[in-house]
């Protein structure tokens, strides 16, 4: 075929620009936008399946043990706007980090990422212990709305301690439970994006 | 160890990168999509390369693994940029007003052979790049025998395209 082989010839001929070595490391550490995608997209997740159990949830667990006003629409609204923020902050530093082209923005934007994630993880931890505490404390004292049965009788100093003892055991293995999942979630994630730091603190220098 | 690795890749890949410009000259339109493919396939090779072991060349390798990029993962991301209608009808009306000039025709297979399928591109690719039909057949995984029926059609194709 005539017109192949003239291209054939040209082929080789045709110069393209090159592409330094620098910019060759720069693209395989820009892995860390996949990182960052990932802890927007579970973040994200996470908020839909919270939004799921919420609708699952039956009124009847609710009336059986009264629960106090504040655990109603204020705890909802206030989880539900953290959660909001948090998932903002994490679209934005996933943009800025697929838009980053120097070394310096991009370590910037890691750090950024890392802080964002720590505070995130802290926050939702220590709210997850309160409101359990809350819970299990409000559960065990009152009276059941159906059987009229108190869980945990507090007649005694030594009931109120033993009462402290339980939602103590019982909120940290609950926490434990949760930090085991985000570890696995974020922890595995941030490991990944903070050797690409080190890689990238090492290129910069 | 990973400093070696990360060293012996770079400067391979900087050697050799013209294999990757030029694929990308086959699948992309226009530069912003040729430096995303370029890239994509810098990522993917990275990923594969520590188990390269140099049984084979690193370019040859790199052959495999470009094309595997450009024909499977580069199409099903949404970032290529489609400009496929445009360089068609470009194509159509240099053919009515078909021009003799080595550079008129150059053009002229560049746009029929983005209108071939990626598999086919990356054939005729091989093809300009020299390769032999038994290099051809290990780099795509098929025969050699199935290397040559699909490297005819491919150049029936293409005549078929440039005078129909």
């Amino acid at each position: 075929m005539k017109e192949l082989d003239l291209l054939k010839k040209d082929w080789n001929k045709e110069q393209h620009p090159k592409v330094s070595s620098e910019a060759i490391y720069k693209m395989i550490l820009k892995k860390s936008s996949s990182a960052v995608k990932w802890i927007f997209i579970i973040s994200i997740i996470e908020f839909a399946l919270g939004l799921i159990s919420g609708v699952l949830y039956h009124p009847e667990l609710n009336s059986e043990y009264k629960m106090p006003w504040i655990y109603g629409w204020p705890t909802t609204i206030f989880v539900t706007s953290i959660a909001l923020y948090f998932i903002i902050v994490f679209y934005k530093n996933h943009t800025t980090i697929n838009t980053t082209s120097s070394v310096k923005e991009l370590l910037e934007s890691i750090i950024k990422t890392r802080k964002t994630v720590k505070q995130y993880v802290v926050i939702n931890l220590s709210y997850m212990a309160v409101l359990t505490a809350c819970v299990l404390s409000n559960t065990l004292t009152t009276p059941s709305n159906i059987t009229g049965e108190v869980i945990f009788q507090l007649n005694s100093m030594k009931d109120y301690l033993v009462l402290v003892l339980v939602i103590f055991i019982a909120t940290a293995l609950i926490i434990g439970f949760c930090m085991v999942i985000y570890f696995l979630l974020y922890g595995l994630l941030m490991r990944k994006l903070n050797k690409n730091y080190a890689e990238l603190k090492r290129l910069d220098l | 160890m990973k400093k070696e690795l990360e060293h012996s890749f770079v400067t391979q890949l900087e050697q050799h990168q013209n294999i990757i410009h030029k694929v990308c000259r086959l699948y992309t339109n226009n530069q912003d999509a040729h430096n995303d493919l370029f890239q994509e396939v810098t990522i993917q090779l990275w990923r594969a390369f520590p188990k390269f072991r140099g049984d084979a060349k690193f370019s040859t390798w790199m052959y495999r693994v470009a094309l595997n990029t450009a024909i499977t993962l580069y199409r099903k991301s949404k970032r290529r940029v489609q400009t496929n209608d445009i360089a068609d009808f470009h194509f159509k009306i240099q053919a009515d007003e078909y021009d003799d000039t080595e550079e008129e025709q150059l053009k002229l297979m560049y746009s029929a052979i983005k209108q071939l399928s990626d598999i086919e591109k990356a054939l005729i690719f091989l093809y300009l790049e020299d390769k032999s039909y038994r290099e051809i057949a290990e780099t795509m995984g098929i025969s050699e025998v199935n290397a040559r029926v699909k490297m005819n059609r491919a150049k029936g194709k293409l005549k078929k395209i440039l005078s129909p």
